[in-house]
């Protein structure tokens, strides 16, 4: 998937894991927000009852002695705040009018007024640490005057800090673990949900190029109902198109071949009249020459028309030296006339290859021709027929004039021809093996024989595997 | 040798009775099934060209028809349906031959003599290529009226050939047909009655064409 298809949310993956992920994340951030502030109280709390306790312990010691106030600070006071963090504690008591009785000077007299038994928290600066401050207001015993001395108790943050941390991150840990939990189970229960998709598009992959049957969603998933449902109608539409499409070459093959029959008895009937002189002679041979060639290309053009619609699936399972046999008969006469030698070299005759019938003898019939056609010159032209340990190899050489490499892939499309002036030649001879090659899974190569003159043509067949 | 020609195409029904004329036949023309139906109701005939494409009812039909009717007239279809199967298909229904257009009219009147002579019950005793006959009665190769003058190993090569004519004679067959004649057969020896076969057969149209690595074929090339 590539990182534009992810931004358009092209797969219904990310658009699953988006539209799902993203929202849970969301609350998970929210929540974890609201958890950091109810930390943030939870700790305070408990710094700010650990203070009070601490106060209330001191000032409960404070008492009227001498005409002065004495005090002795118990340690359990500084007991309460005993924890790994070593924090720093601090007190002061003193009189409502400021004077400290006991304790630290640092902590500064506190100045608002304060209702008696009450108390206040805030946070300070202590010696360059912040301190969390309780003030207590606390009548002093023995005392009708109404009397009262503020007790001042601080701790730095150390613990209070430590405590929300550990808080936080443990909910954290939480949130991350929901995270994770939902993430894996997206990717298992999409990888789940997705794979009847997979088997599907695997199905349809493995479908024959040609093969225009209907699907079966016996066991797709109903979500896969209407997809099924329009390749369906697709496949129908496309059969009726095809048959169209055969009908019309059919109609055009009947009349075509019915026209060139009229013609070609024209001329018989000309050339067995009696009066003639040579030009009219020459003219009528020149005619049939031409209606020769016409049928050679509108055959050719049928065999270009009807390999696609040729059913690979058919296959027969074919002795190939037969077809090369057949075809080698009905090209001798013209070799005969080229002045060229047709043989055969290697030739194994008992390899099969699982190819129809017909689709073999065109394409050889197409290749042993245009070797013929093309030589340009009196040669040879040699078959052989091998094979190798996985494929069977077929190879037609000819001594002639050869295809520049550079031209070697040109020739194989329809209509290329290297000289547009070649008698007999359509251009479309190796188009026709090039492309029965492709339907047969055939791999086709040309190059330069050893001898250094003229084209070999190289076809290897996959071995068939009924026989062989 | 009166001739049925089954052809929805005037044009090319017409060229074609021209030239069956020519060539001694009588021929009724029919340019649809139904009006083939109505002749072979009357009249016999002694072979059918029949075409498949026809408007109603179609050659294929026609051709059950009367082979249902136990008609074995000789059926030769002349059709632009060239595809394998089709010609297995009407083979099977009783044709006796296809022939695909377009079509030499060389071609078609070979094929429809040797229907007839099949009919008629008389193998030919003669054998052809070209202008080269062999008259398997008499032993006898002529060219053009003329006989020609073999060695005794000449003939046996020749009529090894003849048999088969348009179709490649490997080596070893056309060495097994002298060993009769000679002990011992060389390949060389066998080019030779080749090479002399070759000179004096050359008028006739026939010739022996050699396939390297397979053997010769005596066949019709058109100058």
């Amino acid at each position: 998937m590539s990182l534009n298809d992810l931004i358009r949310l092209r797969s219904l993956k990310s658009r699953l894991i988006v539209w799902v992920f993203m929202p849970i994340a969301l609350i998970v951030a929210v929540d974890l927000v609201g958890t950091y502030h109810s930390t943030e109280q939870i700790a305070t709390t408990i710094q700010q009852q650990l203070l009070h306790g601490s106060a209330k312990m001191i000032s409960e010691q404070l008492v009227f002695s001498d005409g002065g106030y004495e005090i002795s600070v118990p340690p359990a006071a500084f007991e309460l705040f005993e924890n790994k963090f070593q924090d720093h504690v601090y007190f002061s008591v003193r009189s409502k009018d400021g004077k400290l009785i006991a304790g630290d000077d640092e902590l500064a007299a506190y100045e608002e007024s304060l209702p008696i038994e009450e108390e206040r928290y805030f946070v300070a600066r202590l010696h360059g640490e912040v301190v969390r401050v309780i003030v207590f207001a606390h009548a002093l015993p023995d005392s009708s005057t109404g009397d009262y001395a503020i007790t001042q108790v601080a701790q730095t943050l150390l613990s209070h800090e430590n405590f929300r941390e550990g808080l936080f991150f443990s909910a954290i840990g939480r949130h991350l673990l929901l995270l994770a939990i939902t993430i894996a189970s997206l990717v298992i229960s999409l990888k789940w949900t997705l794979s009847p998709l997979k088997e599907f598009s695997r199905e349809l992959l493995q479908r024959q190029s040609g093969s225009l049957e209907k699907l079966d969603g016996y066991n797709a998933p109903s979500e896969l109902d209407p997809v099924i449902r329009a390749l369906n109608e697709y496949v129908e539409r496309l059969n009726r198109t095809l048959s169209s499409y055969e009908k019309f070459v059919a109609n055009t093959a009947h009349h075509l071949r019915t026209s060139f029959a009229i013609i070609a008895s024209q001329i018989n009937f000309a050339k067995r009249a009696k009066v003639h002189d040579q030009v009219q002679r020459e003219v009528l041979d020149a005619i049939q020459k031409t209606l020769g060639d016409c049928t050679k290309v509108i055959n050719q053009l049928l065999v270009l028309a009807s390999i696609e619609q040729q059913d690979a699936a058919s296959a027969d399972d074919v002795q190939i030296s037969e077809i090369i046999m057949a075809v080698i008969d009905e090209m001798a006469p013209l070799a005969y006339q080229k002045h060229i030698e047709l043989g055969i070299d290697v030739f194994d005759d008992s390899v099969r290859v699982a190819a129809p019938a017909r689709l073999l003898h065109e394409l050889i019939a197409n290749l042993i021709d245009n070797a013929i056609v093309h030589m340009g010159k009196a040669g040879e032209v040699v078959i052989s027929l091998r094979r190798q340990t996985d494929h069977v190899l077929l190879s037609v050489t000819d001594d002639g004039v050869g295809i520049p490499p550079a031209l070697q892939q040109k020739v194989l499309e329809r209509f290329f021809r290297i000289d547009e002036s070649r008698a007999g030649s359509s251009g479309l001879g190796l188009a026709i093996v090039k492309e029965i090659c492709d339907r047969l899974k055939a791999q086709l190569s040309l190059h330069t024989p050893a001898s250094g003159a003229g084209l070999q043509v190289d076809i290897r067949f996959p071995l068939s595997v009924k026989a062989n | 040798m009166k001739l049925l020609l089954v052809e929805d195409n005037r044009e090319l029904s017409s060229w074609l009775t021209k030239l069956l004329i020519q060539s001694g036949y009588a021929v009724e023309q029919a340019f649809t099934g139904e009006e083939a139906s109505q002749f072979l109701l009357t009249q016999s005939y002694n072979a059918i060209l029949l075409d498949l494409m026809l408007p109603g009812i179609k050659g294929q039909t026609l051709l059950k028809q009367i082979r249902s009717k136990n008609n074995d007239v000789p059926v030769l279809i002349i059709s632009a349906q060239d595809k394998l199967q089709d010609i297995i298909e009407h083979l099977n229904l009783g044709a006796d031959d296809y022939l695909a257009k377009p079509f030499d009219i060389k071609e078609l009147e070979a094929r429809l003599r040797s229907l007839l002579r099949r009919a008629s019950g008389k193998t030919n005793p003669v054998l052809s290529c070209g202008a080269l006959h062999y008259d398997t009665n008499s032993k006898l190769f002529s060219c053009a009226g003329t006989v020609l003058a073999l060695t005794p190993r000449e003939h046996a090569v020749l009529e090894a050939l003849i048999r088969f004519p348009g179709k490649t004679v490997a080596k070893k067959d056309l060495v097994d047909s002298l060993f009769t004649l000679e002990d011992t057969v060389s390949v060389k020896a066998l080019e030779i009655y080749i090479v002399r076969l070759r000179k004096k057969i050359e008028n006739s149209g026939a010739k022996i064409i050699t396939l390297r690595g397979l053997g010769y074929m005596l066949t019709y090339v058109a100058e």
